[in-house]
């Protein structure tokens, strides 16, 4: 494909290995506005410290390369890059992605009940639905638009799942979006698109993992709406390799009167970045909460951006992180709330735990208030260990490495508790006190 | 079973002397109670044997049975059997009471070389401990000492004790914030546990406490030093004439 713009100063070892990949991707879709969305990216190029939403995390300087795209992996490679079944108590559905394709063989999309359809982009795209189509259906808002991250996945997307429950439908079963890597060094782009009708209901799953050692960049681009006084759980599973990147997009505009709960746990990754659109119709109702486990020489960032656009919405947003070794934590979040939305009420905690001397945790919460009668709140802590609680703790004889992880699972605690199904939240639990348990372990 | 040497400890930052040369024996089977004014340095004598970090013992000594505490962590004086019942219990959020009373007790059998207690067997002790001193199953639930009133984290407090069943108790201010059959119940439980081989400190102000738990020797700590020891009648005499006496003796 053509490139649209020539930036006028010296490209990164990654933004030209990007470029030509784009050159050489092979058309197994057609169009799609990529050039579009490639132009889009080129002229900013990655996004850098001086970019204010990437202050924190410079891409430019981060990424050392971008690895290739890579084609469909064989039934064999795909079958035994399937890797932990983190959510198997929940028995969901499941779409499973491997380096970004679709793999039917792995899948398993039945009992989704009435008035659900499940299909890849692939096969809407094929079936004659456009790009623009899709994303005028879900219409998550424009903030994630000019996002360097979200115009990559635009041109790269190698396929994704495209979800409609009609209005007043429910799932039957959680659904789980599951992303896997053969292990292949690889960047792998993946986009879905999910329609939620009015009243509707659903639990969806995200699980993202690649194989410890593997160097995956790993994007992900997820559309969605939300329909009037609909209801959605979404949990999002995060376990890349510590020498991978994750980069994960969801954007999101919940309806009036509807109702999102969403968590993300985040413990892998070189380089992780989740951000989060959402736009808040009248009386919606969001909670966002994070768990972020770093650790090694690895950069995590969750940032948010929370647009309250109708009046007397709610929205809760709770990140917690642990950051161990040299690792560092990033929180930015901005409750932006418009003239219009009278009566919000936003909430917005981001904290962490500091593990050892050299990590680091960088927190900027910000609210944007142009409505008068508001009742919004933000804060934001750093700290280590509570010297009282340990002590506490160990003078009923339990040793200080036990202390230590009651005390950070007990922290990570109020993100989990609040997932409202038990095998998920169980799920959840058993992947942070694994990560709490090694701590020490390996390096 | 408790021998304490000229013991001298400061506040690390500050470089404060508050326990300035103290002694005290205490023999297994023993109930010693130590009396004196605010401040004189009552808890900090027992955040010192307890291991609380911010202190910096300057001179002399403790042991327990001959083996010296002074240089283990905390959790290694507790499997020791050291037991130490807070003026001030912390609140834990997001640790329950009943996770954490298992950790305790399943740490200090572990450093003991015994096995972890059966869920069964563990839950059946708790509820037998919890049941005298009316501690109710939300209790147990919650999160470490969370919401709980003044009386119920120091009930809290002597459950822990009668599960960990350690060889020295030392309790500060138990009494304080209990109310009078709180008291009587907690009285119980210390009188309970009682035994030859367990030796027990009370810190306390008042006298109604020593009404329920009759102390073998009561002494009197003022400005960081014993200055008076006696048996039971010492608590009377100092009921009815406060520590002027012994504060000046000081
Ligand atoms: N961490 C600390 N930092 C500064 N000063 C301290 C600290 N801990 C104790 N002190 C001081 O040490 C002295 C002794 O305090 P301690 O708590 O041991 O007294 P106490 O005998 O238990 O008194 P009370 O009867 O009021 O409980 C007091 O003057 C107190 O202010
Ligand atoms: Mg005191």
């Amino acid at each position: 494909m053509n490139l649209v713009v020539t930036p006028d100063r010296r490209r990164t070892k990654a933004e030209e290995a990007l470029e030509s990949a784009f050159r050489r991707i092979d058309a197994e879709l057609p169009d799609l506005e990529r050039e579009a969305a490639f132009a889009r990216f080129a002229a900013q190029g990655l996004p850098h410290r001086r970019v204010e939403a990437y202050h924190f995390t410079d891409l430019r300087s981060m990424l050392a390369s971008a690895p290739e795209p890579v084609g469909r992996p064989s039934p064999e490679a795909a079958r035994d890059a399937l890797g932990a079944d983190v959510f198997a108590a929940v028995n969901p559905a499941r779409a499973v992605f491997v380096d970004g394709w679709f793999v039917a063989a792995l899948s398993d999309l039945t009992g989704l009940g009435d008035g659900v359809s499940v299909s890849t982009l692939a096969a809407a795209l094929t079936a004659g639905e456009t790009i623009d189509g899709l994303g005028a259906r879900v219409a998550p808002g424009t903030a994630a638009e000019t996002d360097p991250l979200v115009s990559l996945v635009c041109a790269f997307f190698s396929d994704g799942l495209v979800v409609r429950i009609a209005d007043g439908a429910a799932l039957a079963r959680p659904l789980e979006i599951r992303h896997v890597a053969t292990g292949t060094a690889a960047s792998v782009f993946v986009r879905h698109f999910v329609e939620v009708g009015a009243g509707a209901s659903a639990t969806i799953l995200e699980s993202h993992e690649s194989p410890e050692g593997s160097v995956v960049h790993a994007h992900t681009l997820v559309e969605a709406s939300i329909g009037v006084k609909a209801a959605v759980t979404w949990v999002d599973r995060q376990r890349e390799s510590h020498d991978g990147a994750r980069f994960s997009t969801l954007a999101v505009a919940i309806g009036d009167h509807a109702k999102l709960d969403h968590t993300v746990a985040t413990l892998g990754a070189k380089i992780a970045r989740t951000q989060i659109f959402a736009t808040l119709g009248a009386h919606a109702d969001l909670a966002t909460r994070g768990a972020t486990l770093a650790k090694g020489r690895t950069h995590a960032d969750a940032t948010l951006v929370v647009e309250h656009t109708g009046p007397g919405a709610t929205s809760r947003e709770l990140y917690k992180s642990a950051v161990d070794d040299e690792a560092t934590s990033v929180f930015q979040g901005r409750i932006t709330v418009h003239k219009a939305a009278q009566q919000t009420d936003g909430r917005m905690g981001a904290h962490a735990v500091l593990l050892s001397d050299r990590a680091e945790a960088k927190a900027k919460p910000e609210l944007e208030i142009f409505a008068d009668d508001v009742a919004c709140a933000h804060g934001a802590t750093v700290a280590e260990i509570d010297e009282t609680l340990k002590f506490y703790l160990m003078s009923r004889g339990i040793p200080a490495d036990e202390t230590e992880r009651l005390l950070i699972h007990a922290f990570l605690g109020e993100v989990t508790d609040a997932i409202g199904d038990e095998a998920i939240r169980t799920a959840i639990e058993g992947e942070i006190d694994g990560w709490i348990d090694a701590r020490g372990k390996t390096a | 079973m408790l021998e304490i040497k000229n013991l001298h400890a400061e506040i690390e930052n500050e470089g404060r002397e508050i326990l300035r040369g103290l002694d005290l024996t205490v023999k297994p089977g023993e109930v010693h109670a130590i009396m004196g004014p605010n401040g004189a340095g009552k808890s900090t004598l027992s955040h010192v044997l307890a291991g609380k970090p911010g202190y910096r013992v300057t001179d002399g000594s403790a042991t327990l049975d001959g083996v010296d505490i002074l240089d283990m962590d905390p959790a290694l004086r507790a499997a020791n059997g050291v037991f130490l019942a807070f003026q001030y219990p912390v609140e834990i959020p997001g640790v329950a009471n009943m996770t954490f009373l298992k950790a305790a007790l399943n740490a200090q059998r572990k450093a003991r070389g015994e096995g972890e207690i059966s869920t069964p067997d563990f839950m059946r002790l708790v509820r037998a401990e919890a049941g005298k001193l009316k501690i109710s199953q939300d209790m147990l639930k919650r999160p470490v000492n969370v919401g709980f009133s003044g009386g119920e984290k120091k009930r809290n407090e002597i459950l822990q004790m009668a599960i960990l069943q350690p060889k020295l108790a030392i309790l500060d201010e138990t009494d304080s914030g209990l109310d009078i059959d709180a008291l009587k119940v907690v009285s119980e439980g210390v009188n309970a546990l009682r035994a030859p081989d367990r030796a027990f400190i009370v810190i306390t102000h008042y006298q109604r406490l020593l009404d329920h738990i009759r102390p073998d020797v009561v002494h009197v700590l003022s400005k960081g030093r014993i200055v008076k020891t006696g048996g039971p009648e010492l608590a009377l005499e100092l009921e009815a004439k406060g520590y002027a006496d012994f504060v000046d003796a000081a």
